[in-house]
């Protein structure tokens, strides 16, 4: 795995060598600025296979430089662990929004990082399988990634606020406990997701997710949440445990913004997507079960089975 | 450094870069304590001082010095709060100022051993 470590601090760069290498992920490259690493990115060949970025930096940070990376159609899905001290998690949420995949902490824990580079050479190896698939099929490789199962959880492409749904449950897992407590998790279920599956090809389902997301995204954007789509016509979202909001007219809203696209789906004779919102997800701080279970409570919250009262549901076609 | 910390192996990945760095960190604390204490470019010089500490607040703990990261770490807080909470610089500085020298006094004990 071809890993591109950046850090100001040339002390860090020197110990993250040694920890990787240790770990045994040799091939490493080092930059010590935010501009130094996107010149090393432009040169790359091969291309990087993950990426490890300190938060604080002058000039460029690296949370945008993470944000930049991502808009590289080639590193769209790259794993990037960010690097921050424990006195920089406030930075946190912005480094998920902008694309993170996961983070560790400062002063380096070697088991820590023995994890989450676990985690993002188990991420590699599922974007080569990918890329092999693309080549034994003729496809590009983001034509491969269209190739998705019903029930796989998807990045949403070009959706502000939209995560991988593992970088989700990294960001709950990392905050700990007490932390997560502060969080809720909201589900978001396309009840007819599975309708829409059947009958629309790969690409076309996967532009239908992403109208349901940019239709969540309008309907919560004086909420801050970061959220992700989990396979199954599911999405979860992570906002602060102290928002309120009105499910009903958010249910609401989102289905009005989804109707602007009958005709489309009209005459790709699909029934416009029929989005159910279910009630937030307050952790308790007295669980002892993993942070994450808020996001599985969540999705099955947002399923119709959950619901005391029936909703009118959109007429399609 | 704490008194119960020894010295380190010197073969730690980082240490002797960490080593050699000291002088100059140390030299550019007491830059930013000058400007600081004479008021024009107090905030900036703060700030400076703030990311200098985080630096080595990130990395002394693996290198086997974990209270002067503990006390780098002190300062940089110190700093990034009072400056959210929209202290004054005097009043920021008042509180960083015994947390800088205990910083300090770890990283010339450091240069000594």
């Amino acid at each position: 795995m071809r890993i591109l470590a950046v850090d100001d601090d040339p002390v860090f760069l020197e110990q993250i060598l040694a920890a990787l290498g240790a770990l045994g992920y040799h091939d490493v490259v080092t930059a010590h600025s935010a501009e130094q690493a996107l010149g090393e990115i432009a040169r790359a060949m091969p291309p990087f296979d993950c990426f490890l970025f300190d938060i604080q930096m002058p000039g460029v940070s690296g949370v945008e430089l993470c944000a930049r990376l991502r808009k590289l159609e080639l590193y769209r899905r790259t794993p990037v662990v960010m690097v921050t001290a424990m006195s920089g998690r406030a930075f946190i949420d912005g480094a998920f929004a902008a694309g993170a995949t996961d983070y560790i902490t400062k002063p380096l824990d070697r088991f820590e990082l023995k994890a989450r580079m676990g985690m993002a050479a188990r991420l590699h190896e599922e974007r080569e399988q990918l890329a092999a698939f693309a080549r034994q099929n003729g496809l590009s490789l983001s034509a491969a990634e269209m190739q998705v199962d019903f029930d796989a959880p998807i990045l949403i492409p070009g959706v502000d606020r939209a995560i991988e749904i593992m970088a989700l449950e990294n960001y709950l897992l990392t905050l700990g406990r007490k932390s997560a407590y502060s969080y809720a998790a909201l589900g978001i279920h396309v009840a007819n997701a599975a309708s829409i599956y059947a009958r629309a090809d790969a690409p076309t389902f996967v532009a239908m997710l992403n109208d349901v997301a940019l239709a969540i995204c309008g309907g919560l954007k004086t909420v801050q949440v970061l959220f992700a789509y989990a396979g199954n016509g599911n999405y979860v979202g992570l906002t602060r445990r102290t928002i309120s909001f009105d499910q009903e007219e958010l249910e609401q809203n989102i289905n009005y913004a989804l109707s602007d696209f009958k005709d489309i789906y009209e005459a790709d004779r699909l029934p416009l997507p029929e989005v159910r919102v279910g009630e937030l997800v307050r952790g308790s701080v007295f669980s002892l079960s993993r942070p994450t279970k808020i996001l599985d409570q969540a999705i099955r919250a947002a399923q119709p089975t959950e619901r005391m009262m029936p909703k009118s549901r959109l007429l399609v076609g | 450094m704490s008194d119960w910390e020894l010295p380190p192996d010197a073969s730690i990945p980082g240490l002797a870069c960490f080593r050699e760095l000291l002088v100059p960190r140390i030299l550019a604390f007491e830059s930013f304590r000058q400007i600081i204490e004479q008021g024009p470019g107090a905030n900036a010089a703060l700030r400076d001082m703030a990311a200098l500490s985080h630096k080595i607040a990130g990395v002394a703990a693996a290198l086997g010095y974990p209270g002067t990261g503990d006390h780098a770490a002190a300062v940089e807080t110190t700093i990034r709060h009072g400056l959210a909470a929209g202290e004054n610089t005097a009043e920021i500085w008042r509180t960083t100022m015994p947390l800088l020298e205990s910083l300090l006094d770890d990283m010339e004990r450091i240069l000594d051993d």
